[in-house]
């Protein structure tokens, strides 16, 4: 019962460790120089009903590895930080160490090497599995519930984040980022709640998020028609709301007094709704709590002109749900009865979490109870039952992140909403200044940014001495790495690689989208010239560059475009500019 | 001398004017010369609607300079034909379009999934795992709809290029199936053979679709390279399923663009082929999409509908389960019948598999196709169960078995009589299917042996089910009442009946009367007061819902409701052949009258607004003529895009006019070609004969119901992203544009302002490859090519 009352206590945490990112639309970019040739950009954001403050809060940093240059070809993303701040026990904050002053918090990701968090996230599985879980369940429950609940508030800061990434990137506020480099980091951003995330390639993040995206937009609109659907074969007021610009995201159920006085005791199918039957002689008769009157006009219409009003109904609110939800919407508040969502998401982790955390059951080592769950989960999730976490995370996310912002609702209901939902104004993470504070450090992010330039210059030149000295880092437990100290020379050198890979990523996307490249064609024809007239000092990345040469010539609408790239994949001296000819 | 010298003039003029007449005659006869396009290479976009591609094509990118379609600007804007007013045929859903499209015919499928009332046989159209299962195992060689053509003995296109001169991909009309592709497709999605592809595919979700998609591409280059074949087509479904789903529009424009890239890469393979300067190709799609990026589709559930008592308490039949994503059942691809059960049915200890007394399609889109049970039958049905009971009093069963027995000889009569006229063609198709497999021996290569044994097996089928229907009848028009009669043994099974009437569609008997069966003064059985009856009519056109939550979307769901009127029962002032009643409500009707072409004068339309259409028992007809005014079905006098002033449409209207004239005078109104389109889905053609023909009287659905804008009718799961069907202009603009090599004739940078609809792609092509037929009953687009193929008859 201990046992049971601790995971309840960190359901409920993470429940509430969410934070409710600005409010959308007012958002900007800072650009913070550090020195040593590189940037912080930083993303902040507004609350505009916050009628407390009027400050913007920092929502995400980036730090963009320039050269010291103008030159956007050869610059590098790097490392990204979760700004918002979470709610952290004393326990919590004992147990994790601060960052001493000066040096650079501990990022999100690097998206110089992104396949790191794998290893890591591995090697804490693996201590989990081997020394924690073995331990008992003393060990165990705290343990893999600490992890649960600090996981739970991550993704649901990720999902805000991201959130506000993707309405920027709609409206085409990109900052000072490229639109590859803001694909990118979106992508990026995006997999790391994924365990081979990492490992994954740049165009092939960008894939993920995409159909992520477009999965999310097919939900909206499919759990919308849904719940329509069942709302009107129910006899029930159906109310999508959306924050300003945006898709409905949510939506409540309502309850017409006038309707129930003529038709009670009327059939009710629960099915997608998860609420008790509001028909039935047990439910209230009498407007017990929060009620509003609407006035409909003579076709149905909700209106708010009473001199237009055909009639007048009582109406109370039954149900929220999220409609960002796989398949079907995701209930959030039942307001006749508001412990049940919480004391079914209780139930439900209990399922999840019951083999592994609490009776230390490893799936693979019983694979019938692994072959089972994998069943149930399957099959309850065709009917539509809520059985990702994740997928229920980003449902309340999303809906926390509009609710003060939905014009749609009276603001008595609003703030019944947003306190059901634990909606909490935005503070700012200790980590922003413990970044900002590391941007002006010797020791923080300058220092860092020189060790990876070192480490990309000794890939560059000694491949071979590289790898080999993998042995003596992790001899060394990570104290030692093998890097090659900039001078100018080699810095030059730097510039021209990344300016390459640049041009062959430009030309692989080409060709993996199977563009037909004519003289319009400007950035394409700029990266095979690059690639052409610039060999790289890397034998491989020589060899790449032939191939892709080759591949496009064939990929050209014009026979002149097709002469121009063979020559470019041949060595010879082109005759005339690239993109010279006509169609 | 003189006379030698006049006679040497005279000579000199006489060859002047034969050089004369011989040059006119060359210089005419360039002008009426065939096209000699050699090959065609057909892009069937699905869905692509011809609204977005001219919005696309009218916009410029401002760091090129071009369209967001620089390929579709390049080749059909620049250098070819481009057809902007090109509108689906009929009811804009994609099979009954295809099959005009692919044939040049009208079309003889009327939905995409249609059934058989006497045997409830599905031809699932859509539905192509059993295809791809049966192929596998050869026993079929075509999809579901191309074997109706082919028993219909309609050709499509690409038959006439003959055995191994074509090239088609997977679509709707589709003759084999390239297993190679799919095979090679299956490898491509799981890459084992890199590590890395491997694990970006299954991050991202193993994209099957666009691994075949990416096969079937490359098959169609690699056939450009073969000279010998010179018809080839590639299907793409990627904008119709994406613009059901998702409304918004750079997503539906990044499709467009996408289909744009593509027809850019076909080209330029075509460029490279052996008979690139005799190439034609083609663009064409089937219909439009009704989308807007701010609101959401609604559906509207007809089959609950059709389950509450208020709706007739029916036991639906569709060809899929409801919301089947939702299922395990859902999972099932071979499933082609489905009963929804009524809770409400009056049919008491029946089951409701056995007795379906409602059919529709799952995939309504934006109009349906409801077929009822013969509301004779339901009586019968209703009378049997009542004298299954021990205690009916004795006057009341007497009334009750003569009534039973009247409506039995009335069933039986119509039901025999259309036997009756089937049975020569039964008879023949019981020993076709025979002889089809003797001239295919198995040893013979290619398709003709999974072909013949298909066909051999549909029509074997049929003949059973029809024989068994046969019987079931006989079983019940020869019981006497000398016993207790049981229903679950009589009532013919799986079985619907004759069409109904229009009278049986505003009397329909769904239960009976509250108060149970009542008597007429002398001992009858009083029908008028014993069955409860819903005029159908009247009950759709006056749904409405509770929630009315979108800007632009009504509570009314239904926007009219279309039936077919038998010629015979026309009131002879009308001088019609054929009529189609369009009802909104009591007082918002529209008949639209056809008459059949006439030696030199072709078909013709007339519209007249009437109100209170009835037919009585004995099918006599009534109704009251309106003026034209607002408010009517169709909008046709109010719409501002009607090309005739308003000062003259009322004498406009009130006049024949053919469907060329039609056309051009409503295609840009907001039912675009409604008229025409109406009259097409209830056209048949009485010349044809045969069992398969004579059969598509029983496959019509006795209502068609349209939608109003932005409602939908789909069951199987939600499309709130768009829809099509209807006859809306977003639903029906669709896209025609052709391009080709130096040598096809086409004249290039042309603009077509005519209005064209599915009917002219066919006659079009053929003409510019010099194959004209003259009895394609479609126009072919003249203002594109510099030849003139006979017009149609």
């Amino acid at each position: 019962m201990l046992r049971l009352s601790r995971v309840a206590i960190f359901f409920l945490f993470t429940l509430s460790a969410g934070q409710l990112a600005a409010e959308l639309p007012r958002a900007h970019w800072q650009r913070i120089p550090v020195e040593g040739g590189s940037e912080l950009l930083v993303l902040y954001s507004a609350l505009p009903d916050d009628p407390q403050t009027n400050e913007h809060t920092p929502v995400l940093s980036v730090l963009r590895d320039t050269l010291g240059d103008d030159d956007p070809d050869n610059d590098r993303l790097r490392y990204v930080w979760l700004l918002t701040g979470e709610n952290r026990s004393r326990f919590t904050r004992w147990m994790t160490r601060e960052p001493a002053r000066g040096d650079m918090p501990r990022p999100l990701l690097d998206l110089g090497a992104p396949g790191q968090g794998l290893w890591k996230g591995l090697v804490r599985a693996t201590v989990q599995s081997m020394v924690l879980d073995p331990g008992g369940a003393a060990m165990r429950v705290p343990s893999r519930s600490y992890t649960s609940g600090r996981q739970a508030s991550r993704t649901v800061r990720l999902f805000e984040a991201l959130r506000l990434l993707v309405r920027l990137r709609d409206e085409a506020e990109r900052g000072p980022l490229a639109p590859e480099e803001y694909s990118r980091l979106l992508a990026r951003i995006f997999v790391t709640e994924r365990t081979f995330g990492g490992l994954v390639t740049d165009r092939g993040v960008v894939r993920i998020l995409e159909r992520d995206l477009e999965q999310r937009r097919l939900a909206l609109g499919r759990n919308w028609e849904l719940l329509r659907q069942r709302a009107e074969a129910e006899g029930l007021v159906f109310q999508p709301i959306r924050a300003e610009g945006e898709a409905p995201v949510a939506a409540l159920l309502w309850l017409s007094l006038t309707d129930l006085a003529k038709s009670r005791n009327r059939p009710f199918d629960g099915r997608f709704l998860s609420i008790a039957n509001p028909w039935n002689g047990n439910g209230p008769t009498e407007p017990d709590g929060y009620t509003e009157l609407w006035h409909f006009d003579a076709d149905g219409r909700r209106t708010a002109d009473t001199a237009k009003a055909a009639r007048s109904e009582e109406m109370l609110p039954l149900a929220l749900y999220s409609l960002d939800h796989p398949k079907t919407p995701f209930l959030l508040i039942d307001f006749r009865s508001t412990w049940k969502p919480a004391m079914r998401e209780f139930f439900r982790r209990l399922t999840e979490d019951l083999p592994r955390t609490v009776l230390g059951i490893a799936p693979m080592a019983n694979l019938q109870l692994w072959g089972t769950q994998v069943a149930v989960h399957s099959i309850r999730g065709r009917r539509g039952a809520a059985n990702q976490r994740t997928s229920r995370l980003r449902a309340t996310a999303s809906v926390r992140q509009s609710v003060l912002s939905m014009p749609q609702l009276e603001p008595e209901m609003r703030e019944q909403v947003a306190q059901h939902l634990r909606v909490k104004s935005p503070s700012m993470s200790r980590q922003y200044e413990g970044l900002l504070d590391s941007s002006q450090s010797e020791n923080g992010v300058r220092r860092r940014v020189r060790r990876d330039r070192e480490r990309e210059l000794a890939a560059l030149l000694q491949p071979t001495r590289l790898r080999w000295s993998w042995l003596a880092t992790v001899a060394t437990a990570g104290l030692y790495r093998y890097h090659l100290p900039e001078t100018p020379e080699r810095l030059a050198l730097l510039s021209r690689e990344r300016r390459l890979t640049n041009a062959a990523q430009i030309v692989e996307e080409a060709l993996a989208a199977k563009v037909v490249v004519d003289s319009s064609s400007h950035r394409i024809l700029w990266a095979a010239q690059e690639l052409a007239l610039r060999p790289s000092a890397k034998a491989a990345a020589q060899k790449r560059t032939e191939g892709l040469l080759q591949r496009l010539a064939h990929q050209t609408a014009n026979e002149q475009v097709r002469q121009e790239f063979l020559a470019m994949w041949k060595g010879t001296p082109l005759v005339t500019p690239v993109g010279g000819g006509t169609n | 001398m003189e006379r030698h010298a006049a006679r040497h003039a005279c000579r000199w003029r006489h060859k002047l004017i034969r050089s004369l007449r011989a040059l006119l005659l060359v210089l005419f006869s360039v002008g009426t010369l065939p096209g000699e396009a050699k090959r065609v290479v057909i892009m069937k976009a699905d869905g692509l609607p011809g609204w977005l591609v001219e919005r696309m094509l009218a916009e410029r990118d401002p760091d090129t300079g071009k369209s967001p379609l620089p390929w579709f600007e390049r080749l059909f804007v620049e250098r070819g034909v481009r057809v902007p007013h090109f509108y689906s045929r009929g009811v804009s859903l994609s099979v009954p379009v295809w099959s005009i499209l692919d044939t040049g015919r009208p079309a003889e499928i009327r939905g995409n999934v249609e059934y058989d009332r006497y045997t409830l046989r599905a031809f699932d159209y859509l539905n192509f795992f059993p295809f791809y299962f049966r192929s596998a195992l050869s026993k079929a060689a075509d999809m579901p709809a191309v074997e109706l053509l082919d028993d219909l003995g309609i050709p499509l296109l690409a038959d006439r290029f003959g055995p191994g001169h074509t090239h088609q991909s997977f679509q709707l009309f589709q003759r084999g199936i390239r297993w190679e592709a799919l095979k090679r497709a299956a490898g491509g999605g799981f890459p084992l053979r890199s590590p890395q592809k491997f694990l970006d595919e299954w991050q991202a979700g193993f994209a099957l679709s666009s691994a075949v998609m990416d096969e079937v591409e490359r098959d169609l280059l690699a056939a450009l390279a073969k000279e010998q074949v010179t018809y080839l087509d590639l299907f793409t479904g990627d904008f119709d399923h994406l613009g059901h789903l998702d409304n918004t529009g750079p997503a539906l424009r990044a499709v467009a663009i996408k289909i744009d890239a593509l027809a850019g890469r076909m080209w330029t393979a075509i460029e490279k082929s052996p008979l690139a300067a005799e190439t034609l190709f083609v663009l064409v799609s089937d219909h439009g999409m009704n989308t807007d990026p701010s609101i959401y589709s609604q559906g509207y559930n007809l089959v609950d509908l059709l389950g509450e008592t208020a709706g007739g308490a029916h036991h639906v039949l569709t060809n899929r389960h409801p919301l089947s994503e939702y299922k395990l059942r859902g999972l099932d691809p071979f499933v082609h019948r489905v009963v929804t059960a009524s809770p409400a049915s009056p049919y008491t200890g029946a089951s409701h598999k056995d007795y379906p007394t409602a059919l529709l399609d799952l995939d309504g889109n934006e109009r349906a196709g409801l077929y009822l049970r013969n509301s004779d039958l339901n009586v019968i049905h209703l009378l049997l169960l009542q004298l299954e009971r021990r205690d009916l009093p004795v006057p009341v069963r007497r009334a009750t078995e003569a009534a039973c027995r009247q409506a039995i000889a009335k069933f039986a009569a119509a039901s025999q009589s259309r036997l009756l006229s089937l049975q020569p063609h039964l008879d023949a198709l019981a020993t076709a299917g025979d002889e089809l497999l003797a001239r295919s021996p198995v040893a013979t290569p290619g398709l003709a042996v999974p072909r013949a044994k298909a066909r051999a097996a549909s029509w074997r089928a049929d003949h059973l089910a029809y024989q068994e229907a046969r019987a079931a009848i006989g079983r019940l028009a020869s019981f006497d009442f000398t016993r207790r009669p049981a229903a679950a043994k009589l009532m013919p099974k799986r079985f619907i009946g004759e069409p109904n009437t229009l009278h049986q569609l505003q009397n329909y008997v769904v239960a009976l009367a509250p108060e149970g069966l009542q008597l007429t003064a002398d001992g009858r059985l009083d029908e008028a007061r014993s069955f409860r009856r819903l005029n159908y009519f009247d009950f759709l056109n006056s749904l409405t819902v509770r929630n009315v939550v979108q800007a632009g979307v009504g509570n009314r769901p239904v926007d009219f409701v279309a039936v077919r009127i038998p010629a015979g029962r026309l009131p002879d002032g009308l001088s019609a052949n054929a009529a189609v009643w369009v009802s909104a409500g009591p007082r918002q009707q529209l008949l639209i009258l056809s008459r059949a072409p006439s030696g030199n004068q072709p078909g013709q339309l007339k519209v007249i607004p009437i109100a209170d259409l009835r037919e009585d028992a004995e099918g006599r007809l009534t109704f009251e003529k309106l003026r034209w005014g607002a408010g009517l079905p169709l909008a046709l006098f109010e719409d501002e895009a009607f090309a005739v002033t308003t000062a003259e449409r009322e004498a406009w209207l009130a006049e024949w006019h053919s469907e060329h004239d039609w056309l051009a005078a409503t295609h840009r109104t907001r039912y675009t070609n409604a008229v025409i389109g109406l009259a097409e889905h209830f056209r048949r053609d009485p010349s044809r004969t045969g069992f398969h023909w004579a059969r598509r009287e029983l496959v019509e659905a006795d209502l068609l119901l349209l939608a109003r804008d932005h409602w939908n009718f789909n069951v199987r799961g939600f499309n709130p992203g768009g829809n099509h069907g209807g006859f809306l202009r977003a639903s029906t603009h669709a896209v025609l544009m052709l391009t080709g090599g130096g040598q096809t004739g086409l004249r290039p940078g042309v603009t077509v302002q005519t209005p064209y609809d599915s009917l002219s792609l066919v006659p079009t092509v053929l003409g510019l490859m010099g194959r004209c037929e003259p009895d394609l009953p479609g126009p072919a687009i003249q203002e594109a090519t510099n030849f003139t193929c006979p017009a149609p008859r």
